[in-house]
């Protein structure tokens, strides 16, 4: 409401911080995060055995996650910051001033682990080549680099963590009780080898690449790097079970529809029990990576690869969904009002705290109701309009109105082809969140909720895509401009 | 072919064990009975669990902890496989998608566990006749 509404109809809004996000998430664990300990290790084993093999195999894996990381990498990370500034700006604000000077660590130490990844990549092979106290530099590099990499995600984990749960900062505010929240750890814990066996999976498809196929070193390396997946699988399925114990209960009353939509909410079952196989599926590969690579072909290797970028992915999408109806627990929720003001806006309205207005465009206009006289027309019109900012201002950070998770698909499937009217949406509307806890209650008063119902009536006839104010522009509610929506809105403008 | 199955089989030494774990695995699928699958399952996964440790907990004695991770992970992972494998055959009725699958997976982690025994075997016997490790 402070800020204009930007808005994506067609893929919907978090889409486009999910597509951000998640492509960054499976770079910086599984080629920075997890990869670089193994890079480090592997240079280490060489240097020990005086087998350039091992050496000339992790430069070959570093250079390639060097040029990944260094551009898509960093590219989506900043993606993220510019996504969730235009999606959400209230929630990322709070969480910068809770968390500004652990953001700014944060920002040390990237620059700190972009510097490393340059030298330690630009200097491998001179420093190789003279040996000695070069190369046991070379190594301090490296696990320096490994170190700091973990270091980033360990703070963004405690920040993910507090979104979900913000623990004793509810009460105290303070910057340590924000850090220290009950998800931190036991998410740290899981992201960690998951970090280290992606690594591992992703080095195994690479070695294939890297190594001829009847180089016996090609075996050995499979079986070094299948045994380095194989160690941290264990942890990956104990500390995930005590992050999933640690995600407060309400939240895990979302698995159903966080695992595959509302559509496939029944699914919960089965979709699990996919995932248990594709699990077992990438431990049956990896055992054959160490007892039998020779039997592997390139094509198995993609097995894994892909069912373990699609598991991470996946496991973020719930991550993020579980936590509804909050962006941050119990403090903000996703449509980016603070659960403190809601008294405010509930009584006063929301339209009375809007800064903008989001105009209808022509497109959006059609579909009014045939034979209307040119006031009653307009008087209509002025209602749309004002629904439409209830709408932008209250559901469209999650709902679009034509495209993914639009609201026009959720009425078509509870209502069908009868009129929406304002009594039948609004009846839903006032009461959705005690039905589904996904969603948050409703933050206007009485009036806005009829407005918004006459918005959603018009949008049954109406099939335009709703434009953002990044391609529409807003109109700014100056002094003039009515602020307080009520009945008398019935002919001319409202007061 | 007879000759050429008999010539194949003696060519390694765990080949015959091995066939016998999945022709084992195959016939306890068919049998239809949980209670003879469990019993049966269970006495082969113990056997083959007990030559592989047999053989691994030989060759640790005096390894680095790579070489101790490389001789029991492998094993060690097949028989939680394999016994994961026996709870899912023994709690789903037969015919059904849980079965087929356990049946699969215990099958080839059984024969992975004779595998692995037969390698540790293999490399101890190498080593005790002076062959290079």
């Amino acid at each position: 409401m402070d800020f204009p509404v930007f808005h994506l109809d067609f893929l919907g809004n978090r889409w486009l911080i999910a597509s951000i996000a998640i492509l960054h998430v499976l770079i910086n664990h599984g080629l920075a995060v997890g990869m670089m300990p193994l890079v480090a290790a592997m240079e280490w084993y060489g240097a020990k055995k005086q087998d350039p093999r091992w050496d000339r195999l992790a430069y070959e894996i570093l250079f390639a996650c060097f040029l990944v990381t260094t551009t898509v990498g960093a590219l989506t990370g900043v993606g993220i910051w510019l996504s969730v500034s235009l999606v959400n700006p209230y929630s990322i604000a709070s969480l910068i001033r809770v968390f500004f000077w652990a953001w700014f660590t944060e920002w040390l130490v990237f620059i700190t682990e972009v510097c490393l990844i340059l030298a330690y990549t630009l200097t491998w092979k001179e420093w190789t080549v003279r040996g000695g106290v070069w190369k046991r530099r070379h190594l301090r590099l490296g696990f320096a680099l490994a170190f700091f990499s973990w270091v980033t995600m360990a703070i963004i984990v405690a920040i993910l963590g507090f979104m979900m749960d913000p623990g004793n900062w509810l009460s105290d505010r303070s910057f340590w009780s924000g850090v220290l929240n009950p998800l931190y750890i036991p998410q740290l814990a899981f992201r960690t080898p998951l970090s280290a066996a992606m690594a591992g999976i992703i080095a195994m498809a690479l070695i294939l690449f890297f190594t001829r196929k009847h180089d016996p070193f090609r075996h050995d390396a499979l079986r070094a790097v299948g045994l380095w997946t194989l160690a941290f699988a264990p942890f990956v399925v104990v500390a995930g079970w005590w992050y999933y114990s640690s995600v407060p209960e309400a939240m895990k009353g979302n698995l159903g529809v966080s695992l595959a939509t509302l559509q496939f909410a029944d699914w919960q079952d089965r979709f699990l029990k996919i995932a248990v196989v594709t699990v077992g599926t990438i431990l049956v590969i990896v055992q054959l990576a160490i007892s039998r690579p020779n039997l592997l072909p390139k094509a198995a290797l993609a097995i894994p690869l892909v069912a373990i970028l699609w598991l991470t992915g996946h496991f973020e999408r719930v991550r993020e969904f579980i936590r509804k109806p909050y962006v941050i627990g119990e403090y903000m929720y996703a449509n980016g009002l603070r659960v403190d003001d809601y008294t405010l806006l509930q009584r006063d309205g929301v339209l009375a705290h809007a800064i903008y207005s989001n105009p209808l465009t022509e497109a959006e206009k059609e579909g009014l109701p045939e034979g209307l006289a040119p006031d009653a027309r307009n008087a209509l019109l002025a209602r749309v309009q004002k629904g439409k900012d209830v709408f932008m201002d209250t559901c469209s950070r999650c709902h679009t109105g034509q495209g993914v998770n639009s609201v026009k698909g959720h009425l078509a499937r509870m209502f069908g082809d009868q009129p929406w009217t304002p009594d039948l949406t609004g009846g839903y509307i006032e009461n959705m969140h005690y039905a589904q806890p996904y969603m948050p209650p409703f933050p206007g008063n009485k009036e806005e909720l009829e407005l918004l119902g006459v918005y959603l009536a018009h949008l049954q006839r109406n099939t335009a895509p709703i434009p953002g104010a990044q391609s529409n522009g807003v109109v700014v509610k100056g002094a003039a401009a009515s602020r307080i929506a009520d009945r008398t809105s019935q002919g001319g403008a409202a007061r | 072919m007879m000759n050429r199955i008999a010539r194949w089989l003696g060519a390694r030494p765990h080949r015959a064990t091995v066939t016998n774990a999945l022709m084992l695995s195959a016939l306890l699928g068919m049998t239809n009975s949980v209670v003879l699958y469990a019993l049966m399952g269970s006495i082969a996964l113990a056997g083959s669990a007990a030559n592989f440790g047999y053989w691994a907990a030989g060759r640790s004695l005096d390894a680095n902890p790579y070489r101790v991770a490389l001789t029991w992970l492998p094993g060690l992972l097949a028989t939680l496989l394999a016994a994961a494998a026996l709870f899912l055959v023994t709690q789903y009725p037969a015919g059904t998608l849980e079965y087929g699958l356990g049946a699969i997976l215990f099958a080839a982690e059984l024969a992975m566990l004779v595998l692995v025994g037969a390698d540790l075997a293999r490399d101890r016997a190498a080593g005790e006749a002076g062959t290079a490790d």
